[in-house]
């Protein structure tokens, strides 16, 4: 599987929600509830919704399953046990990983990189909790910051919400330690949605990627930069402080920018390396683009390979 | 070429500031705050354009100016010609002042004035001129530039020497402000061309000097003072007698004994002595720390047991005896007696208001010092111009005195008394009772102008009259001339008599008006005769003619009078050591002298009116046909404040001060180099300079912006 990179907008989608006045709204909840409502209105038409679990309707009854699943309609009609496994296999348990690394602080436009993610993880838990989806929450530095374990009840996305308020701290990115502590907690399927800069060293991800999916669990990695960590656009040369150590050292950009994108890009390689093995959908966005739209894209894009992906397993069945 | 101050051509160093500031703008001065560094790498810095030198004609501009400042602030001089005009020069003129004032006369200060002098000799540089000059009251001189121009070096030095030996410290008092002043007139009057002048004050510079004559003295250009004073040793304490106060009744003599600051004892002793300086009566010892005062009783003075004068109290115990002997001589006080010579018919004062009345109530206040005597004007009275010093003739009766008392008043006011007439005719209706023509036959004699009228006054409309024309510049009148004490608007005058003098072609002997009613009429008229004068008064003091003594000027014009008339009080007077003694007008012999301390006796000339010989303390009297009139010459207290004057006190009264020349070689040289920087002010010519090329930077900055800011395409 290839990590995309969302790409341009297409002209003939309008660009329901202005992102730099969204971003501009203060409470989470409030924004994360527009983006929920804009991008419903753009999906009412989808016969799907959004990234849920596979679809299962039923099976047969076995000896030792809970008679409180079983199908007392079908039985009347069709005089035939059958289990609803479908309540309880699409009612996923979401975990939302988010990086609260002082790097997330970053930002070269108005807005750092962790009101991105902040936003993208209310979106999502909104979005999630109204298909009454249970989402929990893991919020990282160098170390488990916060730690809700997914639930669908009354107010339970307001913990959420706040515990996702807190400032950035932290002097690393845990980002290995982090997926290994999710991957103990995980006990049933769900979904793993990681929402970090991922920027850290590679080494150990691969596997805590590994642990992940081997506790079935879908990994979706929203990687937010700021376009300046793409594109290094410094010009001046001047004294250049880590947000995370703090450490500094004098770069000159016009010799260090060479070798920065170059590194970079190797590191971008390596990533979508580890993401391809591991089977993990990596989507990169910058924060100079709108978020609904590169929401949206990703949607799309789901969709489409989820046609795709049906397509081959109904054909595949054929076979 | 040479430098005055080349520690600051240090400031070259300035030059490599702009340069410096240009590189240390290597290190990147921004911060940049990155999310992750994981992907960069230290790296040095490329060498911005901006960071090379370039624009080295602006630089070279600016470090010209800088150095050209530094330069200018080194003082450059060029020394060839300085040395070519010191050496046209002659020696100096040095004026030297030796102070001979009574302080100096303290252990050891005369011998060390004179080593000053030698010292000076002897540093003089060749072809020097010199003056001597002494000083204490006044300023005598003894060598003048003149008498040494033409003399070799050491000639003119021993001609100092000698008279300098000739001299001796006087006991006089130290007027330095005048000598000085006397002085440097004399020197800035005789210009000479090519020549210093210096002027060495040789003295204990004693805070007692007087430095009035400086107050205000412009002190003139290119004349320096250069001060070498001289400090006793041992310590001086002083003895000078308290003002007895008014609420101390007994005759007891009082003094105060100020103890110096440096003084090496606190023990003294006050004992009376004779004038041959044997100790008599018994010694009072008085402890007085240095520095403090102690104002003590005198002994009781004691009797005096074989004839001998004792006259003097002498403190001992410090080490400068100069001023510690107070002369004090027994006052002998002569009552003075005023004759009133009263008209035979004239009324009889019963009512209080007449003129005796006030008389008596002036003189009441004298202790029984002045006496009223009044008498009938019948004979002539015995008048002696020592204890009659005032006669009074009151003219009131219609009846002419007797010739023989107008005679023996001519001859009193002759004498040296004086003799005032009251015209106080007229009875109460103002009804011509004939005492007006009797006055008037009086008057006649007493002023004599035969031709005089008097005849009463009409009434003013207002029915009195003022003083309105007073002689402010007599001594009569004199102590009232300040503005605050001249109003005489308040006496009223109900009746005067008008007096008409005739003129008269010797205005010099003519009886003089010294006070006018405001209708011209004349109210006192002086005639002067020989050392006394005849006074008329044409209006009374008693109440029917005027409030006159009710005034506040009455007693004081009677009382000054009666001064007048006793001529200078000698012995109760204060005299210092040159002072000028004024003397009473000569008696009939003519023949007055002067008996010194020492028993020498000095003839004063007829027409003399001081004494100026008053060169030692003692106790004086003139003699004057028999009549011996004692006085006494006390040394100055100011000289007994022998604490050095303020140092810069000099200075502040705008004396130039110099500092001893120095002999050190170094010293001269850099002081030739201050002198000739002085003249030559290269430093001006290079501030001009660096103005210049800050100027030409100026513009050379201005077309290189004008050309960076033109578009290009």
């Amino acid at each position: 599987m290839r990590a995309r990179e969302v790409a341009e907008p297409k002209s003939a989608r309008p660009d329901r929600v202005d992102s730099e006045a969204l971003l501009r709204i203060e409470p989470l909840e409030l924004r994360a509830r527009v983006i929920v409502e804009g991008f419903l209105t753009g999906l009412h038409r989808s016969p799907y919704h959004g990234f849920s679990s596979e679809f299962s309707e039923y099976r047969p009854y076995s000896p030792g399953d809970d008679l409180r699943y079983l199908d007392w309609k079908l039985l009347a009609r069709t005089d035939r046990y059958y289990i609803k496994r479908f309540e309880d296999e699409t009612n996923v348990r979401c975990h939302l990983l988010v990086d609260l690394s002082r790097s997330m602080a970053f930002g070269s436009t108005r807005r750092p990189k962790i009101e991105y993610a902040r936003t993208l993880a209310a979106t999502l838990a909104r979005f999630l909790t109204g298909q009454r989806d249970a989402v929990g929450l893991m919020t990282f530095a160098e170390d488990v910051v916060e730690l809700i374990p997914p639930r669908h009840r009354p107010g339970h996305l307001q913990h959420l919400l706040v515990a996702l308020e807190h400032a950035t701290t932290g002097a690393e990115t845990g980002l290995t330690d982090a997926l290994t502590r999710a991957a103990g907690l995980v006990r049933q399927r769900g979904i793993v949605v990681l929402i970090s800069d991922l920027l850290a060293p590679l080494d150990g991800l691969d596997l805590a990627f590994g642990h992940l999916r081997a506790r079935g669990q879908e990994v979706i990695v929203f990687r937010v930069l700021d376009p300046a960590e793409v594109e290094f656009p410094f010009e001046r040369a001047s004294l250049f402080e880590d947000l995370e150590t703090g450490k500094t050292f004098y770069v000159d950009p016009a010799t260090a920018g060479v070798e920065y994108r170059a590194r970079f890009a190797e590191h971008q390689r390596g990533l979508e390396q580890i993401a391809g093995d591991q089977g993990i959908d990596l989507v990169q966005w910058t924060t100079d683009r709108p978020l609904v739209e590169c929401l949206f894209e990703y949607v799309n894009a789901r969709m489409r390979r989820g046609r795709t992906v049906l397509r081959r397993r109904s054909g595949g069945a054929r076979r | 070429m040479s430098l005055l101050y080349p520690l600051f051509l240090a400031g070259f160093a300035a030059v490599a500031l702009p340069i410096v500031f240009h590189m240390i703008r290597r290190a990147p001065s921004g911060r940049t705050s990155f999310s992750s560094l994981m992907f960069l790498r230290t790296s040095p810095p490329r060498l911005a354009r901006r960071q090379r030198l370039d624009q080295l004609v602006l630089l070279a501009l600016r470090a010209l100016a800088l150095a050209l400042l530094a330069f200018a602030f080194a003082r450059p001089y060029f020394r060839v010609a300085a040395q070519v005009g010191a050496d046209a020069m002659l020696g100096p003129r040095i004026a030297l002042l030796v102070d001979t004032s009574a302080s100096m006369r303290r252990t050891g200060l005369w011998s060390a004035a004179a080593t000053e002098v030698e010292a000076v000799l002897a540093d003089a540089p060749p072809d020097s001129v010199f003056a001597l000059a002494t000083f204490d009251r006044g300023l005598t001189h003894h060598v003048r530039f003149e008498e040494t121009l033409g003399l070799d070096d050491e000639t003119a030095r021993a001609l100092v020497r000698e008279r300098l030996a000739s001299s001796s410290p006087s006991w006089a008092a130290t007027d330095l402000g005048g000598a000085l002043a006397a002085l440097v007139e004399e020197l800035e009057g005789a210009v000479a061309p090519g020549r210093t002048t210096r002027v060495v004050l040789v003295s204990d510079v004693q805070a007692g000097s007087d430095l009035a004559a400086l107050e205000g003295y412009d002190w003139p250009v290119g004349i320096e003072l250069e001060v070498r004073s001289l400090r006793a040793a041992g310590g001086n304490a002083s003895l000078h007698p308290v003002p007895r106060a008014a609420n101390r009744d007994d005759d007891a003599l009082w003094v105060r004994v100020a103890s110096g600051a440096d003084s090496v004892t606190d023990r003294f002793q006050l004992q009376w002595s004779s004038a041959v300086g044997e100790a008599v009566g018994e010694a009072k010892t008085i402890a007085c720390p240095p520095g403090e005062t102690r104002v003590v009783r005198a002994p009781a003075r004691p009797l005096a047991a074989d004839g001998a004068d004792i006259d003097r109290l002498v403190l001992t115990g410090d080490a400068n005896p100069f001023d510690n002997v107070w002369l004090d001589r027994e006052a002998v006080a002569a009552p003075v007696v005023v004759p009133f010579l009263v008209a035979l018919d004239g009324a009889v004062d019963s009512t209080g208001r007449g003129l005796e009345f006030f008389l008596e109530r002036i003189f009441e206040g004298t202790d029984g010092a002045i006496t009223l005597a009044p008498q009938a004007a019948a004979r002539a009275p015995r008048l002696d111009a020592a204890k009659n010093p005032l006669v009074l003739f009151e003219l009131a009766g219609s009846a002419v005195p007797p010739y023989a008392i107008l005679d023996a008043c001519v001859r009193h006011a002759a004498a040296g008394g004086v003799v005032l007439a009251v015209v106080a005719v007229g009875g109460d209706d103002g009804r011509d009772d004939g005492s007006l023509a009797a006055a008037t036959r009086v008057l006649r004699v007493l002023l004599a102008e035969p031709r005089l009228e008097l005849r009463e006054a009409p009434t003013a409309p207002d029915g009195f009259a003022l003083l309105g024309e007073i002689d402010f510049a007599h001594p009569l009148f004199a102590p009232f001339s300040d503005p605050r004490f001249s109003d005489f608007t308040k006496i009223r005058f109900w009746r005067h008599r008008v007096l008409e003098l005739p003129p008269t072609g010797r205005p010099e002997s003519a009886p003089r008006v010294l006070a006018r009613f405001d209708d011209g009429a004349p109210f006192l008229v002086e005639r002067m005769v020989g050392p006394g004068r005849i006074l008329v008064v044409t209006s009374g003091w008693g109440a029917d003619d005027s409030d006159f003594a009710l005034s506040s000027k009455f007693a004081p014009l009677v009382l000054g009078m009666l001064r007048l008339g006793a001529g200078p009080d000698l012995a109760a007077a204060t005299f210092h050591v040159g002072d000028r003694v004024p003397l009473p007008p000569a008696g009939p012999a003519g023949t007055r002298t002067v008996r010194r301390p020492d028993g020498t006796t000095v003839t004063i000339p007829p027409d003399a009116s001081a004494f100026t010989a008053t060169e030692s303390p003692g106790h004086y009297a003139l003699e004057d046909a028999g009549r011996s009139t004692p006085f006494t010459i006390r040394i100055d207290p100011r000289e007994s404040r022998v604490e050095p004057l303020d140092a810069d006190r000099l200075a502040r009264l705008g004396v130039p001060i110099a500092t001893p020349r120095a002999s050190d070689p170094e010293a001269t040289r850099q002081e030739q180099s201050a002198e000739l920087e002085q003249r030559q002010q290269l430093w001006r010519f290079l501030i001009v300079l660096a103005l210049g090329v800050l100027m030409v930077e100026t513009v050379w900055a201005g077309r290189l912006a004008r050309r960076s800011v033109t578009p290009v395409n």
